[in-house]
């Protein structure tokens, strides 16, 4: 498909474009739905049962390969923490990522638990001015929290999540208290 | 009237989306749930760089982009997105699919011209209704005072008219507005 088609700049065919009060410019693209089946088509805002079971096979099929790859992940960053403690200062990267990538995919993958603890580690590692200022105890107990909800078939229940991801976020509370003003949390 | 699925599904065979993730499983994943709404073209890009070149190639109808990347996150690609002379390109719908959902980083998104958020996990319904929602509701862009992107009211409001109308509540409350 080439790039583009008209001069930059300018308003393509079929987009209107007015001013407003102010200065203000108003541009209004056409609707793709307008553009790919012409006037008057209108699709339903609901999915259709029989498209959305379609979805969801295609999630079941990579279902199994991302728990071993979930596994695979935890185990990495076990042994990408003891890596760490030991003076490897860019271990705790290859954490971050993966913590980052897990928290975006264990929960379509049936393993919310997992993608909440994941989320809370991430979290707590954006908080510091930089991953160097991160507390070995408090990352391994997040890990070894993700490792305890992965690797059984289920889960831990509702209750146990919650209590779990309280107790770390507690945790995670004194010790970005303890580092202030350095790592204070309100700084983003 | 409920329009029949082959609607859906005709559209959607039509469609171009640039899926722009640096995780190799998230972006099969969304390839996956692409395939099964039968999408025509799907492009995939690993980083913002990236996707801004494939950007410029294909000229999608959707871009898909995650938000943190390296070396150029969504919201650089966005940036650039909007920045773009053609309107034609400018104005294409980006959908910011992360797990980002601090409120700083919804109202960056929001502030560089983002269409539409979608959390993750993504789920096929959320995947669904976001690709639904930019395709047969285009809202209007606005070009104004350094901003352009699609107009962040989403909900027509009488309460208040006049210049200003996002300054914060709190400021907005002390006025009477």
């Amino acid at each position: 498909m080439p790039h583009s088609q008209h001069s930059p700049g300018q308003p393509p065919a079929g987009m209107q474009v007015s001013s407003g009060a102010q200065g203000v410019e108003i541009v209004q693209p056409s609707s793709i739905v307008t553009r790919k089946l012409g006037p008057g088509a209108v699709l339903p805002m609901r999915l259709d049962p029989r498209v959305l079971k379609r979805m969801e096979r295609a999630i079941e099929k990579m279902a199994d390969s991302y728990e071993k790859s979930l596994k695979t992940e935890i185990r990495q960053m076990l042994l990408s923490h003891d890596e760490w403690q030991a003076g490897k200062q860019e271990a705790i990267h290859a954490i971050y990522a993966l913590a980052h990538d897990i928290r975006g995919l264990a929960g379509t993958f049936s393993r919310p638990v997992t993608g909440r603890i994941s989320n809370a580690l991430c979290q707590y590692l954006e908080a510091l001015p930089h991953l160097d200022a991160a507390d070995g105890a408090v990352v391994r107990l997040h890990v070894d929290a993700m490792f305890a909800a992965a690797m059984d078939a289920q889960e831990p229940s509702e209750e146990v999540a919650k209590a779990t991801l309280a107790g770390l976020e507690r945790l995670v509370g004194r010790t970005l208290e303890h580092c202030r003003p350095a790592c204070d949390p309100a700084r983003g | 009237m409920f329009a029949p699925t082959s609607e859906a599904i005709k559209l959607f065979s039509k469609l171009s989306i640039l899926v722009v993730e640096d995780s190799a499983y998230m972006r099969k994943l969304l390839g996956e749930l692409l395939h099964a709404l039968e999408v025509g073209t799907i492009i995939e890009a690993e980083n913002g760089d990236d996707g801004w070149a494939k950007f410029q190639d294909y000229v999608p109808d959707i871009v898909l982009t995650d938000a943190a990347m390296e070396p150029t996150n969504g919201f650089d690609l966005l940036r650039r997105i909007r920045a773009a002379e053609d309107a034609r390109l400018a104005t294409v719908p980006v959908v910011m699919i992360t797990g980002h959902c601090e409120r700083e980083a919804v109202e960056l998104a929001r502030d560089l011209g983002v269409t539409e958020y979608l959390a993750k996990p993504v789920t096929p319904v959320g995947l669904y209704s976001r690709l639904v929602e930019v395709a047969a509701h285009p809202r209007p862009f606005v070009r104004a005072d350094g901003f352009f992107g699609p107009d962040r009211r989403r909900r027509a409001t009488n309460k208040y008219d006049g210049p200003e109308r996002r300054r914060s509540r709190s400021r907005a409350a002390l006025l009477d507005i």
